[in-house]
Parts: C-alpha cells; sequence; structure tokens
C-alpha cells in the first residue's frame, strides 16, 4: 500500500544484522520456552485438578493487561509526540543546560503529567532518545508514578483521609527517585545505560530514518504519521516485556496468599522487607496498591505499609522486564539494588524516627 | 514484509478484541475492569485502530528490522492474552481466591476499611449494598437488611455461622479484595458453599478480628443468579 503523504529524507542504515548475535538467540529461546510453558498452562487448565488455578490466573492476566495495555498505548502515543513534535533545543534548554536542577525539577514532573507505570516507561525511552539525561530520565521514570495527583488521591481515599500518609507517600518518592536518578547519574549514562537500540535513536537522526529536526518544515499530517509510527514501534518494543511481567504478576497474584506475608512480621526491619516482597511480586498499579496496603493497618507497622506503597511504583517484576526495552542490564541490576536498599534505608528511619503516623 | 503483515495482523487482532469487549463483550468486561475505567479500552481499540493505519501506510525496507524466523516470537508473545480469554470466559474467583485475599489472624478473617462514601453502590437498588452494610451500618443496626454474595464456609467459623462475600475492585479484578458479613442460620439450615444467594435478615455487629463485622441473623435465603456485575467497586 502506498502512502499519499509525501517522502521524507531517509537515513540509510548499514545492514548489520545477518549473523545474529548471542544474546539474540538466547532470548528467541527464552521466548520459545515462555510460549511452550504457556501451551503447557492452558492445556492443563482444561483438567480438573488446575482449573481453579489457571481460571484464576486467566481472570488475573487478562485484568493486568486489559488495564495496562491502554495506559501503554497511552504512553507510547505520548512518546511519539515527544519525539516529533519537541524539539532537541528545547530539551537542551530545560534539562541539558542545568542537570542538577532539572534532576529536582524531573521529581516533580508527575504532579503536571500524571503518568502510571506502565505509561511512563515508552514515553521515558522516548525522553532519552531524545537526549534528556540519562539522571534526569531516571528520576522522572522513579518519581512519576508516585508523586502525583491520582496517587495521592488513592491513597488518601484508602487511609481514610490521612494526609500526613499522602504527604510521607509522595515526599519520600520524590526524595528516593531524586537520590537514586542522582546515583546513577554518577556511573551511568547515554552511551553505557541506554539500550543499543536506543543509541542510534539519541541523535538527532532517530533510529526511524527520519530526520525530526528538518521535519518541522513538513506538513503537520507528515509528522503526526511519523509520531504514531513511533508509538507503533514502542508497542511493539515494549509490549511483550509488559505481557510477559503481566503473566508473572497474574501467577503470583493467584498463588500467593496475602497471609504468607503476615506470618514473619517479628520485627519492623523483617515486615519492611516482607512488604517490598510483597510490593516486587504482587505487581499491582500505583492508584490502587494503597488499598491492599491499607487492609494491613493494625496488622504491620506503620512503615512496611508505606515501603509496600513507594517501592512497588518503582520497581517490580512487571517493571524489571519492561525496563529491559530501556536499559542496558548491568543498568538494570544497578537501578534495582539502588532503589531497593534506598527504600529500605527511607522506610528504616521511618520507622526510627516516625514509627506512628496512621 | 511477512513481517509487516503479521504486524498489521497483530494490531487488527487487539483492535478487535477490545472493540468486542466495549461492544458485545460488556458482561466480559464487568468481570475485568471497573466500570469508571471502561474508557481505557475505547481508547485503546481506537489507538490500534491508529496504528493499522499507519503501518499500512508504511513504506517497507529502508529500516533496520530482524527477520521473520528472529521476531515470531516475540510477536506471538503479543497475542498470549488473547489465548488465555477462551479459559477466562467460564472462569470466576472462587473460596480458593477468597482464602488467597482475605487476612486472617488468630482471632479470625479481618476486614479492610475503607470510606463508604466514594464508593458506589453497583447492587440492585431493593438490596443494601455489602458496603452500605460494612461502613454505614449505624443506618441499619437493628433493621431487615437485603443482600447478594457469595457464600463462604469455614471450619474457623463458629457452628451456625457462614461469612457471604463479594471482591471490591479499585481498578481491575487483580486487585480485588473480599468485603464480607457473617450470616446467622439455624442448625437445620444448610448453606452450600461458592454459591450466590439473597438473604434477608436482621442486622447486628459481631467482634471478629479485633473489628466490628455486620453479622445478618437470617429469616430467609434463596440461591440466585450470579449479578452482571459480581464486583463492587
Amino acid at each position: 500500500m502506498k502512502s499519499i503523504l509525501p517522502d521524507l529524507p531517509i537515513y540509510q542504515h548499514k545492514p548489520d544484522r545477518k549473523i545474529p548475535k548471542l544474546s539474540q538467540e538466547l532470548g528467541w529461546g527464552l521466548e520459545i520456552v515462555f510460549l511452550t510453558y504457556i501451551c503447557f498452562l492452558l492445556l492443563l487448565g482444561q483438567t480438573p485438578a488446575w482449573k481453579s488455578l489457571v481460571d484464576n490466573i486467566s481472570i488475573n492476566f487478562l485484568a493486568v493487561i486489559v488495564e495496562a495495555l491502554p495506559f501503554m498505548l497511552i504512553g507510547s502515543l505520548a512518546g511519539g509526540l515527544i519525539e516529533v513534535f519537541v524539539p532537541v533545543s528545547l530539551i537542551d534548554k530545560l534539562f541539558r543546560q542545568k542537570p542538577k536542577r532539572a534532576i529536582f525539577l524531573a521529581g516533580g514532573l508527575g504532579l503536571l503529567f500524571p503518568v502510571c507505570e506502565c505509561a511512563i516507561v515508552p514515553v521515558v525511552r522516548r525522553l532519552l532518545a531524545k537526549g534528556v539525561p540519562f539522571s534526569v530520565a531516571i528520576t522522572f521514570l522513579l518519581a512519576g508514578p508516585i508523586v502525583n495527583v491520582i496517587v495521592a488521591w488513592s491513597t488518601a481515599i484508602a487511609y481514610s483521609y490521612n494526609w500526613v500518609v499522602v504527604l510521607i507517600r509522595l515526599g519520600s518518592g520524590y526524595v528516593i527517585a531524586v537520590t537514586v536518578g542522582m546515583l546513577l547519574g554518577l556511573f551511568f549514562n547515554h552511551k553505557n545505560g541506554i539500550h543499543q537500540s536506543l543509541i542510534e535513536s539519541s541523535q538527532v537522526l532517530c533510529g526511524c530514518g527520519h530526520d525530526h529536526d528538518s521535519d518541522r518544515k513538513n506538513h503537520l499530517m507528515t509528522r503526526l504519521r511519523h509520531a504514531m509510527e513511533h508509538a507503533s514501534d514502542d508497542f511493539f518494543a515494549v509490549g511483550r516485556y509488559l505481557i510477559i511481567g503481566g503473566f508473572i504478576a497474574a501467577t503470583m497474584r493467584s498463588s500467593v496468599s496475602l497471609d504468607s506475608f503476615t506470618t514473619l512480621t517479628e520485627s519492623p526491619w523483617i515486615a519492611i522487607l516482607i512488604m517490598m516482597l510483597m510490593a516486587v511480586v504482587l505487581n499491582l498499579c500505583s492508584e490502587a496498591d494503597a488499598f491492599i496496603s491499607a487492609s494491613f493497618r493494625g496488622i504491620l507497622p506503620d512503615s512496611a505499609q508505606m515501603a509496600f506503597m513507594v517501592l512497588g511504583p518503582m520497581f517490580d517484576i512487571k517493571l524489571l522486564l519492561m525496563y529491559l526495552s530501556v536499559f542496558r542490564k548491568k543498568v538494570i541490576i544497578v537501578l534495582s539494588l539502588t532503589i531497593i536498599i534506598t527504600v529500605f534505608l527511607a522506610m528504616m528511619a521511618l520507622e526510627i524516627f516516625l514509627p506512628v503516623f496512621m | 514484509m511477512t513481517v509487516k503483515i503479521f504486524k498489521i495482523l497483530i494490531l487488527g487482532v487487539w483492535a478487535v478484541f477490545f472493540t468486542l469487549l466495549m461492544t458485545i463483550g460488556q458482561k466480559h468486561l464487568a468481570y475485568l475492569l471497573n466500570p469508571n475505567l471502561w474508557w481505557l479500552v475505547i481508547c485503546a481499540a481506537l489507538i490500534f485502530i491508529v496504528f493499522i493505519a499507519v503501518n499500512c501506510g508504511r513504506a517497507t525496507g529502508n529500516r533496520q528490522e530482524d527477520t521473520f524466523f528472529w521476531q515470531f516470537p516475540s510477536l506471538i508473545i503479543l497475542l498470549i492474552p488473547l489465548f488465555f480469554f477462551f479459559q477466562f470466559k467460564d472462569a470466576r474467583f472462587d473460596t480458593d481466591t477468597f482464602r488467597k485475599r482475605s487476612i486472617s489472624t488468630a482471632e479470625g478473617f479481618r476486614q479492610s476499611e475503607r470510606v463508604v462514601s466514594e464508593l458506589k453502590n453497583q447492587e440492585d437498588s431493593s438490596e443494601t449494598s455489602l458496603t452500605q452494610l460494612n461502613f454505614n451500618n449505624e443506618k441499619y443496626l437493628g433493621k431487615k437488611v437485603k443482600a447478594v454474595c457469595q457464600t463462604f464456609a469455614d471450619d474457623r467459623l463458629p457452628e451456625g455461622i457462614v461469612m457471604c462475600y463479594r471482591y471490591l475492585v479499585t481498578c481491575c479484578a487483580a486487585d480485588a479484595m473480599p468485603i464480607f458479613v457473617f450470616i446467622e442460620h439455624s442448625e437445620n439450615v444448610v448453606i452450600e458453599n461458592d454459591k450466590w444467594i439473597r438473604v434477608k435478615g436482621m442486622l447486628s455487629m459481631k467482634k471478629n478480628s479485633g473489628v466490628e463485622v455486620p453479622l445478618i441473623s437470617l429469616d430467609s435465603l434463596e440461591y440466585v443468579e450470579e449479578p452482571s456485575f459480581p464486583y463492587l467497586f
């Protein structure tokens, strides 16, 4: 089918993918294993012994995907529009000239642009491709799903309008995101931090073959078409990670009992660690997690409930897999450890200095 | 070219899925998502249609892409949720789900606390919402109430008492948490487990796990069909 819109200057890539890399072969193999496992599970679901579990996984899995996929698509659209319509000079002015100030600004951007954790990944991909500094992108990635008005509102409802809880959740989310952003900015940058496929995109000539800066002279429809093409590419790049992560989350949600988290809570630090583990395992949406956390009122320390609400939107299994579409593996390992350690230390400090606030 | 066609097919299948969910599949959608978020499904269908349009009009050959062989597993993965739809169609949360999603202490099952004013009553107006019974109970104490809910009989409950619950959903079924009341019945009444019932009786409060939980002293009970909106929102 031929486009009726004018052709654009094309950046010719050299074909360099004839010989598959080892990581590509490994990834292909793992995907085949995953697909085989899914077929096996669906067959098991036809037997009486497994039906209840597979039924539960099906409901949870479809629920997670039907909710998260549209958010991811909206995020992809936003990312595509940023890629095509936001000039590099503006990014330069806002984020590159004063990167330290930009980190603090990025921590609060969610208040202006409320995004959930599924939508923020494709947006951050495009921001990095556009040249936003690494530390600023990390800060926005971590703070956006917590420091926003929707999360503030849902937390307020879940905790009977206890605004101290809201303030502590948003405040600690902001501080932790800024801290992690600054720390990672010391060791990583675009060259050694972001995924190979995004490195090409981080120059003016983006990986799609369009030159968006000369593109500005083009017709609005052409630019919109390019934005949609980018968004569609992001769906194919990030979507599979969302689906694998969503499946693991649904399996956990269907097989792990909430009671199993309440049995090992002898001391606050154990409770904090257990609630952090629960946040990683359950993969809940940041707008809904406060309601689950609130059900532990009176059972677990306040700091442990807060650990659940702060860690979940920054790091869980679904997000871990989605990060694979943005960062190199070593960055993901360092990022994960830094988030976990920072959240734990922050929550221990909260336990020591403000043990009761709910 | 094969990759391009396959990608368009995937987008098409998703567009059709979301469109069907929002039109003839609302019964299924009610098991997945809070109706306040159904607009997301419309958005997704529209975005997929736009993606199909741009991908159809897109030139092939000038982008660096792997061959179909290397791409097909990741493309198939994008369709996995749809394979689960066939299992999901007849699937329901059952007592096993209740056990996993409720918190029990040595004293008994624990009810989560919520603010009633924020909760919309999705039940038939002739019945009293379980959320109302739980969080606005002073209005109904000592009065006859009627509720539709799902039964849960458990060895840990005292003789002559069963629980009756519904799931409270904030965003989607994955975050559903059970809200329950106790049903007190006489010895000659046998209440089957995991069934939808309509109960009528006097409301009082019972102390359970440090929290007051509504108790309905049974006047009448009938087994009913599952409501079109099984969850509370």
